[in-house]
């Protein structure tokens, strides 16, 4: 117990755990709600198109080390958005352009997420929204109802055991990812994931038990998240896919 | 509604552009040579990075082939266990299922550096670090959940009555195998070999930590010039990257739709 009250003990524990905390929320509300609003676009789409789905779907299938690149090109300070901005005369030179990776905000990592999780939280909640359409939405509108009152009364009460697992399942995956925050964080801000890695590869093998105890706070934080994930879908089933109440 | 539907497609385009401009402009990036800061393109166009990625000394063919082999034999061994591990949960009703079943989606939730270093002590005393074979495992961990699932839901779907039928028509076990079970399952059992041979193409410090640095993948190549700002080099290597995984992906679509073409079998 010696390296857990050694680990827990240090102010710097808590500090990480909170950053880890910070950064996942962050992306995790984020690319829900932008996710949420995508769906919602599909769904009002007037054609069902193939291609533009697939191309939707495009980052699904792109690694995150792919995605460290494309944000690393597009928001360091020599990147496309510095240079854009240079031509519309914000900045005067590369320095003047925020520090968007390797910053404290976390900023570089929480932007590699929203590119992933945005389409993963659509394609999941279009494919409920799919199976609750039609028919309540005809109901909604002969009584009615407007279309925010539709989206407000009859989708989101319908969709929320949806939201509620995606949200879990974002949150673990941003909460635990190493090599993210790995590349794209700060050198002075450690995640969870990091630190224990830090830990880890010291040349002083003794560091591998403070290793240890910082991966078992992780695994107890995600084993938590995991009996929350799977009320929530246990939730979900005995709202029978949404469909037939 | 039309308002609401040009609405919708004003939104879903931008972020379809959002999804996709990026990847485009990196593709600019692999033919770059020069790019100085504040043009907003590049000024100097070439094939060298390329060139450079797929000369000789560079390794590049060596970890490709190492990636292909690894994510190909990680395949293999999450079908193998995951194939029977699924039949039981999706048609026996034993003590401690939802348990189980639970359990079996851990390395999904659990993250993967985490389960990486609690295995790395095994490992080495196992003697499997710095193999191929000890890669292949820990990069199946990963791959085994997903494939669990999915393949879970299709025996749920399908049940057992196909099996019973052709056992009590006379099958031996393996002809039920062969002919009756594996054809049913086709669908499923592709897409959780897509899963699995993507998710282990694109592992990095599993095969980092288990790999001991001597076994080369395509992701271990492709880090170190991401931290040194190499960026065109990883540019290519990105390519190489999202072209192997959607030829993977484009392969399984094709072999699901002739398969359905050439089935007679009732669809699940």
């Amino acid at each position: 117990m010696r390296y857990y009250r050694e680990v827990l003990g240090e102010t710097s524990f808590f500090i990480s755990l909170l950053y880890t905390v910070y950064v996942a929320l962050v992306a995790t509300v984020v690319s829900n709600l932008l996710g949420i609003v995508g769906a919602f676009a599909m769904l009002g789409l007037k054609r069902e198109s193939k291609w533009p789905k697939f191309f939707y779907q495009l980052p699904l299938v792109v690694p995150h080390l792919v995605v460290v690149i494309l944000v690393f090109h597009l928001f360091s300070q020599t990147g496309l958005f510095s240079r854009l901005a240079w031509r519309l005369r914000l900045v005067a030179e590369a320095n003047d352009f925020p520090l968007l990776v390797f910053d404290p905000g976390a900023v570089g990592v929480i932007l590699v997420y929203l590119y992933k999780q945005i389409p993963f939280v659509s394609m999941i909640v279009f494919g409920t929204l799919g199976s609750i359409s039609k028919s309540f939405a005809e109901v909604a509108y002969n009584l009615g109802a407007s279309r925010a009152m539709l989206i407000s009364q009859v989708f989101l009460p319908l969709l929320r055991p949806t939201i509620l697992s995606v949200f879990l399942m974002t949150f673990t995956f941003s909460f635990g990812a190493f090599e993210v925050p790995f590349l794209l964080g700060s050198p002075a801000w450690n995640m969870l994931p990091v630190k224990a890695y830090v830990y880890y590869t010291n040349v002083d093998l003794t560091y591998r038990a403070q290793a240890m105890v910082v991966n078992v706070m992780i695994t107890v934080i995600s084993i938590g998240l995991v009996v929350a994930y799977s009320h929530a879908a246990h939730l979900r089933q005995r709202m029978g896919n949404g469909g037939d109440i | 509604m039309t308002k609401g539907g040009r609405l919708s497609a004003l939104i879903f385009y931008s972020f379809l552009a959002a999804s996709v401009a990026p990847l485009l402009s990196l593709l600019v990036l692999t033919v770059t040579a020069a790019w100085p800061y504040p043009r907003l393109s590049p000024s100097v166009l070439s094939w060298r990075y390329i060139a450079t990625v797929f000369a000789p000394n560079r390794q590049t063919a060596e970890a490709l082939g190492n990636s292909v082999l690894i994510a190909v034999l990680t395949t293999l061994l999450t079908l193998l266990i995951a194939v029977p591990a699924a039949k039981a949960l999706g048609l026996y009703r034993f003590r401690g299922r939802a348990t189980v079943k639970l359990l079996a989606l851990m390395p999904l939730m659990v993250p993967s550096i985490t389960v990486t270093m609690g295995m790395h002590f095994s490992m080495i005393r196992l003697g499997l670090t710095g193999s191929i074979l000890g890669v292949v495992i820990i990069h199946t961990v990963f791959t085994l959940p997903y494939a669990i699932r999915v393949l879970t839901n299709v025996f749920e779907l399908l049940g057992e009555r196909h099996e019973v039928q052709a056992k009590m028509l006379g099958a031996s076990q393996l002809m039920v195998l062969r002919n009756v079970t594996i054809p049913l399952i086709m669908p499923g059992l592709l897409s959780a070999a897509t899963m699995s041979f993507i998710v282990s193409f694109t592992q990095y410090i599993t095969t980092f930590l288990i790999g001991g640095g001597r076994i080369l993948t395509i992701p271990l190549l492709f880090v170190p010039h991401l931290q040194s700002g190499e960026i065109q080099v990883a540019a290519v290597y990105s390519w190489l990257f999202i072209m192997t995984t959607l030829g993977a992906l484009a392969i399984t679509q094709g072999a699901v739709k002739k398969f359905y073409k050439s089935t007679y079998l009732l669809q699940p």
